[in-house]
């Protein structure tokens, strides 16, 4: 139900007649080379700056991949170098709109017509893009789509195309087999961080990155088709995604006003979907990498792939977070040092921490492990108060250095004891004034070091 | 446990607190939200000490726990130097080995 209503969407998006889903983007791929029947050393061109599954999918149908480097300023195919690598065996190119991009597609979608070539389009990224207001994914003979990369979601691709699909569509089904254990989980932690990108996001797509080493990340899936549940995932978040494009760009034209960035061709609409930054070395573009923790490097094995850093653009971010990609410690606090202040403050600091001493004290008498210490209100209070301690603390330390403003906070030893005689009844043998004093000495000289 | 195996632990923790103070310091820098690693941190170092006190607690003569963690504040000063370049001079090197004085004599 949902999967047909999905077809047809996506078949108006892109003013296409035939639509056929998929478990993943690259099955969609690797099924429909494989209906080509390609010959031992048929050449499929796809560029050089692309994830793994591609050229993976290409040779699994018994295609040759034949990589080819992209242009540094769109990472699109480069037309020069597409020509250079066209033979009497090549059977099709597939454009990859990178990140969202779809420059240069009008270029190589000639090129194809005038060499008898099938022009295969990878959007990916791209749902939603286009170029002198064609849609990207309409211009290629055939068009794969992923419900991850845009979308959050399970799994999930769909081939497109206004050519005949019920050969494909019975190949699909005959290779489907049950999916492996851990497939969904991974696919539904890449897509998270692909469109929402948070830290923690990015910390278990690292995780996975890594444990899967191994090329079975990059692998054909064994399942083929696609399951209601995906459909009606990407049908739901197909409604918000023209509005998630306008954030995207927002973001993206915020971000190109600092630096040196994707390039969009002047006729070309591009969904944004990775913000990318171009740096001149990949030294530059590791410290680029240390200043936030979403950064990755993209697909090796280009040119560009040393030279960039990219973040999936959430259209969630604002103009401070895209700030803090591109500029020196925005959250780094401004102030002027002033060690009398700081050492005011670390003494307001241990009086709090102190009276909030003696109240824990009065309430561990009457505690136990239950609900009802709530109602426990010097247990409570002292609590609250070494929290409040430990704000004034911070602002001491803002002021002032560590090596004043730490030992001053010793004279909570005075503070507990001067409090434990008022409230507790102590009493102080001569010893212990004498300590007291000395602390308190001690605490004057540091905090007189601190104005020197 | 002997001892020698409490004083470790001691030891430990108060390295762990001095650290934690030294993120703290650091952290106190920026903007106070969750996306402040070093106050995270601080936080994190600060629990991890305070676990390895309690656990020393239960088996070190009392005495030794507290010369030892008077020694935070020897910590904090060689820290402030070799980290955060900060100058000592004369003055708090004698203030915090007053300051370090009276607390174990307050605490025999």
């Amino acid at each position: 139900m949902y999967k047909e209503k999905l077809k047809q969407q996506l078949g108006s998006l892109l003013q296409a007649k035939n639509v056929a889903l998929f478990s993943s983007c690259r099955n969609a791929l690797y099924t429909l080379l494989l209906s080509f029947d390609l010959a031992k050393g048929d050449e499929i061109i796809v560029q050089k700056f692309i994830c793994d599954s591609l050229p993976n999918a290409i040779t699994a149908a018994g295609g040759k991949p034949v990589l080819v480097e992209v242009d540094e300023k769109t990472f699109n195919l480069d037309l020069e170098e597409v020509k250079k690598n066209i033979t009497d065996r090549t059977k099709a190119i597939i454009f990859v709109h990178t990140y969202g991009n779809p420059s240069g597609i009008v270029e190589v979608k000639e090129l194809c017509k005038e060499r008898g070539l099938i022009l295969i389009e990878d959007i990916a990224h791209a749902l939603g893009a286009s170029y002198g207001g064609k849609k990207a994914g309409s211009f290629g003979d055939y068009t794969v789509y992923s419900f991850t990369k845009q979308l959050i979601n399970f799994g999930g691709g769909a081939l497109i195309t206004n050519h005949d699909v019920k050969e494909i569509v019975l190949l699909r089904d005959s290779l489907d087999q049950s999916p492996g254990f851990m497939t969904y989980p991974k696919r539904f932690m890449g897509s998270l961080y692909e469109t929402r990108a948070f830290s923690l996001s990015k910390v278990l797509v690292d995780f996975v990155r890594r444990k899967n080493n191994l090329r079975i990340a990059n692998d054909l899936d064994k399942k083929f088709t696609c399951s209601e549940v995906e459909a009606y995932l990407a049908l739901r978040q197909l409604k918000s995604l023209k509005s998630n494009i306008r954030k995207r760009s927002r973001n993206f034209n915020y971000l190109s006003n600092f630096v040196k960035t994707q390039k969009i061709e002047e006729k070309a609409q591009s969904s944004h979907n990775y913000l990318s930054i171009i740096a001149s070395d990949r030294q530059k573009a590791e410290s680029l990498l240390k200043k936030s923790s979403l950064f990755l490097f993209p697909w090796k094995g280009s040119k560009i792939s040393d030279k960039q850093v990219f973040v999936p653009n959430s259209p969630k971010f604002n103009r401070k977070k895209i700030d803090s990609f591109v500029k020196e410690n925005t959250n780094k606090v401004e102030t002027k040092k002033n060690n009398a202040l700081a050492v005011s403050l670390a003494l307001i600091c241990t009086v709090i921490i102190s009276v909030a001493q003696i109240l824990l004290k009065f309430g561990s008498e009457a505690f136990n492990i239950s609900l009802n210490q709530i109602y426990n209100y010097p247990l409570v209070g002292g609590m609250a108060l070494y929290f409040m301690g430990a704000i004034v603390l911070v602002y001491a330390f803002r002021q002032g250095e560590l090596s004043v403003v730490y030992p001053v906070t010793a004279s909570s030893f005075v503070m507990v004891a001067l409090l434990s005689i008022f409230f507790l009844n102590e009493v102080l043998v001569l010893e212990k004034w004498l300590s007291l004093g000395l602390i308190t000495l001690g605490v004057s000289i540091v905090g007189l070091g601190g104005e020197k | 446990m002997n001892a020698n195996m409490a004083m470790l632990l001691i030891l430990i923790s108060s390295v762990f607190g001095a650290f934690s103070t030294l993120l703290f310091k650091m952290g106190s820098e920026f903007k106070m939200n969750l996306s402040n690693k070093k106050m995270m941190g601080a936080v994190f170092l600060a629990g991890f000490s305070f676990l390895f006190y309690l656990y020393a607690l239960k088996h070190a003569p009392l005495t030794f726990i507290y010369l030892i963690a008077s020694i935070s504040y020897i910590w904090a000063v060689i820290l402030a130097k070799t980290i955060l370049k900060e100058k000592i001079n004369k003055y708090k090197i004698a203030g915090v080995c007053l300051v370090c004085m009276g607390i174990i004599i307050l605490q025999i």
